[in-house]
């Protein structure tokens, strides 16, 4: 590997790293405002967010990115009349993964709310908490912790599939490694993968640390 | 002034009524125990009382203060805000069954938490009134600890001085011995005696025949979703006048 190859191989990390960042920490945003739309009395809140958990998770991720980058800007001509400038692959990518992560990971909050026993809220409300005092002090708290482990497991998923946004032409690590490797070199698909491997690996060793940590009270 | 006032209170889930009509009142430093067998609605009318379950129908005052009324059909006559019915039932602590403490908080933590919370009291404060009140549960060198590293009946002290620590006027007991092992069901029973003997004005609900007689002022049989017999324990534990408490009495003597 010669320096060229070197720095476009730091540079194609570089943005693997920021699509998988981006997206996660957007779609964990939205992922939180899913799960609350989900949980509450509000029948329409409650069905948007069915609605769209369930399309989401039931169409394949490839086919949403082709939607966000090449359909939009047409569905938006049509609707408005304009041209849709400066909407770039990055960012139809970035929105794709968030919508994604966002879909899945609203609903391991949902579950790791539900999973709080009862009796939580109860001792929170006879103590005189309201119920966001309730959520925000007792319920979270415990919540987040049982939720380390699949959002560990939802960063490394995204982390591996922001390699399908190099089909919209953002050259991340795969597209980077393909592209030394088309000449017959495939020494590079590999390196490609110790590179991912490395990055995985980190990631989980990372938070399985975190959750220890934070769960010092068991 | 009543601490409680109980009228015609109803509850009902779904197709099953298991509060039927009830009336009570509990008067300041009344320690009241509630008996009966399970499912007569002992508990339900404890969680009715601070609001953790909403009643059918009928009126509760706490502190001569109407807190919760719905008529016969359940439409709610009061409609407060959620702020409001909790302040309303700030006066009452509970204690639970299964403890409920909060296992991400330390002891001190567990005992801090609602009056830093909900009355933004002061934390040197807050923090010197726990311990006291550690101590006086016999448990001020565990304020460091989590939950998790506490025997059932150390927990279920901690869970009595954190609702003291939220300095309520009456306070609740669900069965708050029944998830013990035999040997520490004891130590819980004397804090409770203690605090009856400073004069907190109690409502017990226990299976605990021995304590009701020692240290109730009032003793309640409840059957079926009713009231069925009341009276000081010597009434109802040596002269009881229903068949049902009767029949229940011996049942539990055996």
């Amino acid at each position: 590997m010669n320096q060229q190859q070197f720095m476009a191989y730091v540079e194609g990390t570089m943005i693997t790293l920021q699509l998988t960042f981006i997206s996660v920490i957007l779609g964990f945003i939205l992922a939180f405002f899913v799960a609350v739309m989900r949980m509450s009395k509000n029948k329409i809140l409650k069905s948007i967010s069915w609605v769209y958990v369930w399309v989401i998770r039931g169409t394949p991720m490839f086919l949403q990115i082709l939607i966000a980058y090449f359909a939009v800007p047409i569905i938006y001509r049509n609707m408005t009349g304009q041209v849709l400038s400066n909407w770039s692959a990055f960012g139809a990518g970035v929105g794709a993964l968030s919508l994604n992560t966002a879909a899945y990971t609203s609903e391991v909050i949902r579950s790791g709310i539900e999973s709080i026993d009862k009796g939580q809220w109860e001792a929170a409300q006879a103590l005189g908490m309201t119920k966001a005092q309730a959520m925000l002090k007792v319920i979270a708290p415990q919540t987040l912790k049982r939720l380390i482990p699949p959002f560990s497991n939802e960063l490394t998923t995204i982390m591996k599939d922001t390699s399908l946004i190099s089909t919209i032409g953002i050259t991340e690590l795969v597209k980077t490694s393909k592209g030394f490797a088309a000449s017959g070199a495939i020494r590079f698909y590999f390196f490609c993968g110790a590179v991912y491997l490395v990055m995985t690996t980190l990631t989980t060793v990372f938070f399985d640390k975190v959750e220890k940590i934070a769960g010092k009270y068991e | 002034m009543s601490m409680i006032n109980v009228e015609n209170l109803k509850k009902s889930f779904g197709e099953l009524e298991v509060l039927k009509s009830i009336n009570f009142t509990v008067e300041k430093g009344e320690v009241v125990c509630i008996i009966g067998p399970s499912g007569s609605g002992k508990s339900t009318l404890l969680r009715c009382l601070n609001q953790l379950e909403i009643l059918t129908s009928g009126k509760i005052y706490i502190e001569d203060k109407l807190v919760a009324h719905r008529d016969e059909q359940g439409n709610d006559q009061l409609n407060l805000p959620q702020k409001e019915v909790i302040n309303l039932c700030k006066d009452l602590g509970m204690v639970f069954q299964r403890f409920n403490l909060f296992p991400h908080k330390t002891v001190l933590g567990n005992l801090m938490l609602a009056p830093m919370t909900v009355r933004k009291a002061d934390e040197a404060k807050t923090k010197a009134k726990a311990l006291e009140l550690l101590g006086k549960v016999g448990l001020a060198d565990k304020a460091d600890e989590y939950p998790s590293r506490l025997s059932g009946g150390q927990q279920q002290r901690v869970a009595i001085a954190r609702a003291l620590c939220m300095e309520p006027n009456i306070m609740l007991f669900d069965e708050p011995t029944s998830a013990l092992d035999p040997e520490l069901v004891g130590e819980v029973l004397e804090v409770m005696k203690d605090l009856a003997k400073e004069g907190m004005t109690m409502v017990v609900v226990t299976h605990e025949m021995s304590f009701a007689r020692e240290v109730a002022t009032r003793v309640i049989f409840m059957d079926g979703g009713y009231i069925v017999e009341e009276g000081t324990p010597e009434e109802v534990f040596d002269n009881p006048k229903n068949d049902r408490t009767k029949d229940f009495l011996r049942k539990v003597k055996n």
